[in-house]
């Protein structure tokens, strides 16, 4: 085994594959990168078994093998070396060398034998979808995925593929956010995939740049994320995410537009004395205006007020502010709607000029 | 003067009564295993007044012969035994000829019975030490045991007993019971025409626990098996994620007797050891088959533990068993990429087992290049953006020392930072503070909880409102404490048999499972009983829900978190520093304590 590789390279790649890398000590092997030299690049893996990373990087590889050599300190050691190649050779057994000049480092190594294998690459894309609209559908919709380890189903997000959409949802039982992204080729016609939310969180990170697209695979049972030269592959929650679309009132009598950075200020305002509390703040829809209301005993109270489009009965509707500025945050429309049936009621919340974007929240009832 | 008499015979027929029947649901034990031992198929039990005015036991056994009736309310009259060889192999649930005589000592007892080859049944009236009528009747073949006025001639043991609903419930326990021991037989429990327990004969075990626990519980079981030469072990445990707050769902069978054992409770312990946090436990039904030789069943006056020979190896049986099937299960679902490799030889998926990756990768590379696309076509990999995690993010001080950000200016204390996920550290102008987070938000909960009295807290309406399938003893707790639990915040109403629906948790829950929590809230209520005051029971609640919402040890606090729950905790007057169970939430070491821990004094 032995390859000249580019140091920028080698550090990108392995701040990469160092997140899917486990840091328990029950399976020190899980603590490892696993290094194949082949012809023209090197592979890099990296699992914690819940999800798992490979990637290529470009090499001078003059003999070919396989090592697994510790993730971080294989990182550390690079990092601190001052030139630009750098070379990884194997000269004794259970030892991988790292070269530069006259620095030589060796690490132990663990057998390339023992480490778990990566997911054959079956064929079986859903889709290519851009890289820039998926992570965006990711981060308005993961926020609303359940901490609560008693419901795995909910601790997930929802990939849905159904006619010539894309759909990921996501709910804790209190709120529902659902992005659908229309593809004009899908090679599926019907899917759905519970994805750890772990694994979008990974997976955003990774497509940080943007660019680009996205393919989306079923495996046997795990599915993967290829992007540029990285594969993603994690494991599915098993079970049946619950018939969201149930939840999502159609007809509702009232509604309001307002601007969404008005809201968020007036909703922060009012969560600030709020959270002294309970986080219940009250939203007043009338004619002309939202008032946003929040009473805490024994700290104060407050008042706040938007202009705002209204039609509807005047209405009293108190929310867990959290949820309203999870969604607000999260938009980037500057003009959102918000409609509303009764104060004890599913509301929405949707961007305004904005296709494909539904935010199902269940009010407060006050004491 | 001779001190020493013997006692007249009544009052020695009730102390001798004593051992037996302590309350109610101790008659309704001792008809039903008669009943069992009679080869019965369906067991009718009839109450009133949690068994207190009335108990009325019917079965289709084998009735009794007008001959022996005479006999069948004497003390050490039994026709299941006769020598005492036969103690020592007992296959029936009674033996000692005593039931029936000291149901009569205390109560009022009537007996019908009629054996099938008889046209005619008979019928025995018996109270005390009053002469028993015995006469014909005509009836069903079979028999039927009504016990009135229990405890009627001791009065110090009525007062003992607990409020009519508690005495029922525990009427409605052990019914259950019976009915997960005996999944072949029907059971049948009503209190004045209403039905606290339908059971029709079940093909399994299994059949069985779904009619009581509900159809959703029975997910959550895994079934165990184990044997040795002389025991078989089987039952149903459940997973992990699925426990109680307390032991009251786990039931021993042992040859058909229910029966108490702490070798099996901690048997389950240990099996569960590291799969539960502390102070929960697992469900369990577990039915042991023992050669009937090596198990001594006269060893409690009420027949509720036996003794059995080698009784530590079974434990240790029983609890390899039951972690065996735990873990592999865990494993299975927690562990895909290990799966794959266990697949090795399901066609398709190509696993090459221990060889190395190398050999693999012909096979691998095609696609990986297609994956790879970018790569092979010279286009860099971009940088990935290297931000701190979230956990990093949060955590304030990591590395950056010391910058001690002021909490509230009303409270006077600095933050540190938190230490071993557990604590926050802090200090003021006198003292360096601990906080425990999870005791301290547990307390400042507890405390906004019992405050939000009368008007009731805020409710959280639920999107996805949740059906919790409840035992039917608990069916009748949570009706009976709805006011409660309305007042608390949960939304809750009937939804069909044994079910009910939640559409609304207290919004200091907005974190948790409601489903958990309110099946906790139920435990809670199942274990305060009938009797307690109502402020009692908000109490427990209260620290039920306050437990649940709270951080636990463990969660990494941001420093907004951290400011939040010090000004919470602190700037209440007044507030008791203790968590709801009593434990302290904050430790101060003050100056003097200090330097006297440095010598410098
Ligand atoms: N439901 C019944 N059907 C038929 N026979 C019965 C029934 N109940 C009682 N007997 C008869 O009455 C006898 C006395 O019952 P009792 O419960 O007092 O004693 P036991 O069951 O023999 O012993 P133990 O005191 O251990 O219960 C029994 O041995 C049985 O022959
Ligand atoms: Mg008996």
């Amino acid at each position: 085994m032995k390859a000249k590789i580019e140091k920028s390279c080698l550090a990108s790649t392995l701040q990469a594959i160092m997140r899917a890398v486990s840091n328990r000590s029950t399976q020190p092997i899980l603590g490892n990168t696993l290094i194949e030299f082949e012809e023209g690049h090197l592979l890099f893996t990296g699992t914690d078994l819940e999800i798992g990373l490979k990637t290529a990087v470009k090499a001078q590889v003059e003999s070919n093998g396989s090592v697994t050599v510790p993730a971080k300190l294989l990182y550390e050691i690079i990092s601190n070396l001052p030139g630009e190649e750098i070379e990884l050779c194997q000269e004794k057994e259970h030892e991988l060398l790292v070269k530069q000049g006259k620095s030589k480092y060796s690490i132990r190594t663990l057998p390339a034998s023992e480490y778990p294998l990566f997911p054959e690459l079956e064929k079986g894309d859903i889709c290519e979808i851009p890289a820039a609209i998926l992570q965006q559908a990711i981060r308005q919709v993961i926020f609303a995925s359940s901490q609560d380890e008693t419901r795995p189903i909910l601790t997930g997000v929802l990939l849905e593929v159904e006619g010539n959409n894309i759909n990921l949802a996501a709910t804790d039982g209190h709120r529902l956010a659902l992005r659908s992204i229309s593809l004009p080729e899908l090679s599926q016609e019907q899917i759905a995939l519970i994805i750890p939310e772990r694994t979008f969180n990974e997976l955003s990170r990774l497509l940080s740049s943007g660019e680009g697209e996205v393919v989306i695979r079923v495996l046997s049972n795990q599915v993967a994320f290829i992007y540029n030269k990285i594969v993603l592959v994690s494991r599915i929650i098993e079970g049946k995410y619950p018939n969201y679309r149930q939840v999502i009132p159609g007809n509702l009598p009232s509604g309001t537009v307002a601007s969404r950075d008005e809201i968020t200020k007036a909703v922060k305002g009012a969560h600030i004395l709020a959270k002294e509390g309970s986080h219940v703040v009250k939203m007043s829809f009338s004619a002309e205006r939202i008032a946003v209301t929040a009473v805490t005993q024994d700290v104060g109270d407050v008042y706040e007020e938007i202009n705002a489009q209204y039609d509807g009965e005047d209405m009293d509707i108190a929310f867990n502010a959290r949820y309203l500025l999870d969604i607000l945050g999260n938009l980037d429309e500057e003009i959102v709607e918000i409609k509303t049936g009764t104060s004890l009621s599913p509301a929405i919340i949707r961007p305004v000029g904005k296709e494909g974007y539904t935010y199902v929240v269940m009010p407060v009832k006050m004491g | 003067m001779a001190v020493i008499k013997v006692l007249p015979h009544s009052l020695r027929e009730k102390i001798a009564a004593g051992e037996v029947i302590e309350r109610p649901v101790s008659v309704v034990k001792e008809l039903v295993e008669n009943s069992i031992d009679a080869g019965a198929g369906r067991i009718t039990v009839d109450i009133q007044e949690g068994g207190k005015r009335l108990i009325r036991v019917t079965d289709d056994g084998s009735g009794i012969y007008a001959v022996d009736m005479p006999l069948a309310a004497e003390r050490h009259a039994t026709s299941k035994i006769s020598e005492e060889a036969d103690l020592y192999a007992v296959s029936s649930l009674g033996f000692r000829g005593e039931a029936l005589a000291s149901i009569r000592a205390v109560s009022r007892l009537r007996i019908i019975s009629r054996r099938a080859d008889c046209d005619e049944g008979t019928e025995l009236l018996a109270q005390g030490d009053e002469p028993m009528e015995i006469r014909p009747i005509g009836c069903a073949p079979g028999t039927s045991i009504t016990v009135t006025d229990i405890f009627y001639n001791l009065p110090a043991r009525l007062k003992f007993l607990k409020t009519n609903i508690t005495e029922q419930r525990k009427i409605q326990e052990i019914m259950e019971r019976y009915a997960m021991a005996y999944p072949e037989k029907a059971f049948v429990l009503t209190t004045d025409g209403r039905e606290l327990l339908n059971a029709v004969p079940a093909a399994s075990a299994e059949d069985r626990l779904i009619d009581i626990y509900g159809r959703q519980a029975v997910d959550g079981f895994v079934e165990v098996t184990a044997e040795n030469d002389y025991v078989s072990i089987s039952g149903l445990v459940s997973r992990p994620g699925f426990s109680r707050s307390n032991r009251s769902d786990q039931t021993l069978i042992i040859n058909g007797r229910l029966v108490q054992s702490a070798v099996f409770r901690f048997a389950l312990d240990r099996a569960y050891r590291e799969l539960l946090p502390t102070g929960r436990y697992p469900l369990a039904l577990i039915r042991l088959q023992v050669d009937p030789s090596k198990l001594d069943v006269n060893v409690h006056p009420q027949k509720a533990e036996v003794r059995f020979v080698d009784e530590r190896d079974v434990g240790i049986l029983l609890e390899r068993a039951v972690r065996r099937t735990l873990l592999e299960r865990r494993l299975r679902t927690l562990n895909p990429f290990t799966e794959a490799r266990s697949e090795i030889s399901r066609p398709g998926t190509i696993t090459t087992g221990r060889k190395p990756y190398a050999v693999q990768a012909p096979v691998n590379m095609p696609l990986m290049e297609e994956a790879f696309t970018d790569f092979f076509s010279g286009k860099e990999m971009p940088a990935i953006k290297q931000d701190r995690t979230e956990a990093e993010a949060d955590m304030p001080m990591k590395g950056d020392g010391f910058s001690g950000l002021q909490v509230a200016a009303n409270t006077g204390v600095n933050i540190i930072g938190q230490a071993l996920q557990m604590y926050v550290v802090a200090y003021d102008d006198l003292s360096i503070i601990l906080i425990d987070q999870h005791a301290a938000h547990e307390r400042i909960l507890y405390d906004r909880l019992m405050q939000a009295d009368g008007g009731g807290s805020e409710v959280q309406v639920l999107l996805l409102p949740e059906t919790i399938e409840l035992r039917p003893a608990e069916v009748s707790i949570v009706g009976e404490r709805s006011d409660i639990l309305k007042r608390l915040g949960f939304t809750v109403e009937p939804f069909g048999k044994n079910t009910y629906r939640l559409t609304g948790v207290p919004m200091e829950l907005a974190e948790a499972s409601p489903a958990a929590v309110f099946r906790d809230i139920v435990s809670d209520l199942m274990e305060i009983g009938g009797s307690a005051r109502e402020e009692q029971i908000r109490a427990s609640l209260c620290r039920r829900i306050a437990c649940h919402a709270a951080v636990k040890a463990g969660d990494v606090l941001s420093e907004s978190e951290m400011k939040q729950l010090t000004v919470d905790l602190l700037t209440v007057p007044g507030r008791a520093m203790t968590c709801p169970h009593g434990r302290p939430v904050m430790i101060k070491m003050g100056q003097a304590e200090l330097l006297k821990a440095f010598y410098r004094s």
